[in-house]
């Protein structure tokens, strides 16, 4: 269902299907001319960047981005992200096994924080994002207000993400007294930090207006390398 | 490139309502000539993320390593995800889990050792762990470290080759760990004494080594200990070598006196072991003996004097019935033969098969003796000899007077030994080999035997006849007297007389000697020899007497120490 603009009642038509091109750097409209998207890179007239009907292969490479952090993200969490040396001993802990503590010490409220911003963000994350691929590109507009919800969930929890990175790098920067106790961030930290940002990545690369295009208003100038998605889905 | 249809209602304000023609009044992209880049590149992405993610799973799973079970009586300090084990002081493991066993009798630790830091090979059967505590003990102080850090599981590599997943801790570390150079031996006690774990091990003073372990032999009447000698001293345990405890002070007051033995101050407090070479009276003293083989087993002895006794290769064991008291015979007394010793008393009981006709029920007193502890030179007999060897042996030295006989060893302390020796006039007897063991005939005791020789004297001494020699005497007195009378008148004779009277006189003078002769004779024969062997014993006696005196006066301390032997 296309969103009704309340006040003529009529669908509202986006500016793709008006043959019209937006600048993302500096919101200038501009008319391209037909097949421009065959000729060359196109560049806004006013302020010279890169100027696409809408962004170039999204759904392809969000999919990639998204894909590449899935595959990082099991070790991430199955890797040690800390390793503590003291004169108690040396000790790795996982992202897990750190709010396992955390819970059993009595800090219920942290090891909350620490499992949301650890667990519950990036899990949600690549899960809303595939489902928002998947629908998208099975082009199923009964979800489309739903689509735009998780898009907004999306950027929303996006930004808490990197949290657990914050820590490591703090302590690993603070804690290091010499012989006495050492922090050191693990491979687990490498691998969850390159979730987060691919996971960003994969959110950049998307394309938001996809979200509200119509299967029946699919402009003229369509990126031609649009993937199908037999083709790509994993 | 073709627009969808106008729509009507486009909110677009600036678009015309013919798409496929931009409106004219907006500006156009300018075009760069320039070629699109490839899609597939960002593909590259997640292949990356792929391979990262895989090497990254692979490197934590290949160094997980073997994980194992180690079975420990208690987890005091012991804390999963906490305690690591280490081998000499490397980091290989860390424990994942500490659970009791389903008995609830021990303590279950699962661990799991560090890939790739060649542990695996070392996860053998004889590989030992056993939890790092600190310890202050005698032979010093160990694991303080662990003060502050916590315990850890100490690893000892064994030196097998079959793998094994499971162990059973040691209760406490091992004194000496596998890549010592040294080897193990095997000893056999009575008792554990003052050792303990980590007791050293002494070569002439020199501590050469430690008591590894120690177990109750399974008949519960011997100890084994495991102890281990460092190279390079453990080529000097040869199979002459003779083990004995040199624990604390031993203090002996037997038959020979009075023996402090000590091996040195922290053998004093901690007990100790210490070991010799016996010499082979046999060999070559050129001759090195020939190195025991690792985990030999020898005999812990009790104390030195035992353990360099010659070897008893072969003991025979005779039964002596004594009717006199034993007291200050004990059981371990020696017993020698002319002052050597030959063998030990091995039993003190009071002999039961009484009755009728054994009224009074002598004390049997159970000896061996080692015809083999004797130093012998011109050796005749061969090694082992047979009972039979022996009786053909023995029959013949019995009926030469050959008796066990009770000596004192001491007069102080009233010590008494067995003497095997040769007894002149002794009544016949022989050995009773129909018992078991043989009964060997007895003499009395050499004290008892003095009050006989004495009691002997005294009967002769009364049947002396006194009353009738000394009538004899008097009557023989008298007629001197009346000689001497008639040598007085001869004398006044001669005073007064003439020279022709003094050959009268001569011939009376004659009478008178000869009839004195002839009295003497009497007095001779009559008090006969018995007067002159008594007066002989009585001489002999004092004479024996100013000697023990002249002895004590000059070496008093022999009534505490005995006489010493005569140097050979």
């Amino acid at each position: 269902m296309p969103a009704t603009d309340p006040a003529s009642d009529t669908p509202a038509r986006s500016a793709l299907a008006a043959g019209l091109w937006r600048c993302r750097g500096c919101a200038a409209v501009c008319a391209p001319p037909p097949q421009a998207l065959a000729l060359g890179r196109t560049r806004c007239p006013r302020c010279d960047a890169v100027v696409h009907p809408r962004k170039p292969d999204a759904i392809a490479r969000s999919w990639a981005f998204l894909l590449a952090a899935t595959a990082l993200y099991l070790p991430a969490n199955l890797l040690p992200v800390t390793t503590t040396a003291s004169i108690g001993g040396r000790q790795a802990d996982t992202i897990f096994s750190g709010i396992v503590y955390l819970w059993k010490d009595g800090s219920w409220a942290l090891a909350a924080i620490v499992f949301i911003a650890s667990i519950v963000v990036p899990v949600t994350k690549l899960l809303l994002m595939s489902l928002l691929l998947i629908s998208l590109q099975r082009q199923d507009h009964r979800w489309a207000r739903l689509r735009l919800t998780a898009y907004r969930v999306l950027e929303l929890i996006g930004r808490w993400s990197m949290l657990d990175i914050f820590v490591v790098t703090m302590l690993a920067a603070l804690v290091q007294v010499e012989s006495l106790a050492e922090l050191r961030p693990g491979p687990g930290a490498m691998a969850f930090g390159a979730v987060v940002v691919l996971t960003m990545l994969a959110t950049l690369s998307f394309d938001p207006r996809l979200l509200f295009d119509q299967p029946d208003d699919v402009p003229a100038p369509l990126p031609p390398a649009l993937p199908e998605p037999a083709g790509d889905a994993p | 490139m073709s627009a969808p249809p106008d729509d009507p209602h486009d909110d677009v304000p600036t678009a015309p309502p013919a798409p496929a023609t931009p409106p004219p009044d907006l500006p156009r992209p300018v075009i760069a000539r320039r070629a699109h880049y490839s899609l597939w590149l960002v593909w590259l992405v997640p292949l990356l993320a792929v391979l990262i993610g895989v090497s990254l799973g692979a490197r934590a799973i290949l160094n997980r390593g073997p994980t194992i079970t180690i079975y420990f009586h208690n987890a005091e300090g012991i804390e999963a995800n906490k305690t690591h084990i280490k081998y000499k002081d490397v980091d290989v493991g860390i424990v994942r889990g500490v659970k009791l066993t389903k008995d609830h009798r021990e303590v279950e630790v699962t661990a799991e050792m560090r890939g790739n830091s060649g542990i695996e090979n070392l996860l053998v059967t004889d590989t030992r762990f056993w939890v790092v505590r600190p310890r202050i003990g005698a032979a010093g102080v160990s694991g303080l470290g662990t003060l502050l850090s916590g315990a850890y599981i100490g690893m000892d590599a064994g030196r097998n080759a079959t793998e094994k997943s499971e162990f059973e801790g040691l209760d406490v570390q091992p004194a000496i760990t596998a890549d010592v150079p040294g080897r193990e031996f095997t000893l056999i006690a009575d008792d554990l004494g003052s050792l303990d774990i980590g007791s050293p091990i002494y070569l002439r003073r020199v501590p050469v080594g430690q008591v590894l372990a120690y177990t109750m032999m399974p008949d519960g009447r011997h100890i084994r200990f495991t102890i281990f000698v460092t190279a390079p001293y453990d080529r000097f345990v040869s199979a002459h070598s003779r083990f004995w405890h040199a624990s604390g002070i031993d203090v002996d007051l037997g038959a020979q006196g009075l023996h402090v033995q000590t091996q040195s101050a922290v053998s004093v407090l901690a007990g100790g072991i210490a070991f010799q070479d016996l010499p082979d009276p046999d060999a070559a003293p050129t001759v090195t003996p020939v190195e025991a083989p690792e985990r030999a087993a020898f005999t812990l002895y009790a104390q030195q004097s035992d353990a360099l006794k010659l070897p008893d290769s072969q003991g025979f064991d005779y039964r002596l019935l004594f009717a006199s008291s034993v007291r200050g015979l004990a059981v371990g007394a020696p017993v020698e033969y002319r002052g050597l010793p030959i063998g030990e008393v091995t039993r003190i009981a009071v002999d039961g098969s009484g009755g009728e006709a054994n009224p009074e029920p002598m004390i049997a007193v159970d000896v061996r003796v080692y015809p083999r502890r004797l130093p012998t030179i011109n050796r005749a007999d061969h090694e082992d000899m047979t009972r039979d060897d022996q009786r053909k042996r023995m029959d013949p030295m019995v009926r030469r007077g050959f008796r066990a006989q009770l000596r004192s060893g001491s007069l102080l302390t009233g010590q008494l030994y067995v003497a095997l020796d040769f007894i002149k006039d002794v009544p016949a007897a022989h050995v009773d080999w129909t018992t078991k063991p043989p009964t060997m005939p007895t003499a009395p005791t050499s004290l008892d035997s003095l009050q006989d020789s004495l009691a002997s004297i005294a009967r002769k001494l009364d049947t002396v006849p006194y009353d009738q020699l000394a009538a004899d005497l008097h009557k023989d007195l008298v007629d001197l007297d009346a000689s001497l009378k008639g040598v007085d008148q001869l004398v006044q004779h001669l005073d007064t007389g003439v020279v022709p009277e003094a050959q009268k006189t001569l011939a009376d003078a004659r009478k008178a000697v000869d009839d004195l002769r002839k009295t003497l004779g009497t007095v001779d024969q009559t008090v006969g020899p018995q007067a002159t062997n008594a007066l002989n014993e009585i001489t002999r006696a004092a004479a024996s007497l100013r000697g023990l005196a002249d002895y004590l006066e000059r070496h008093p301390e022999s009534l505490l120490k005995g006489k010493p032997e005569d140097p050979k």
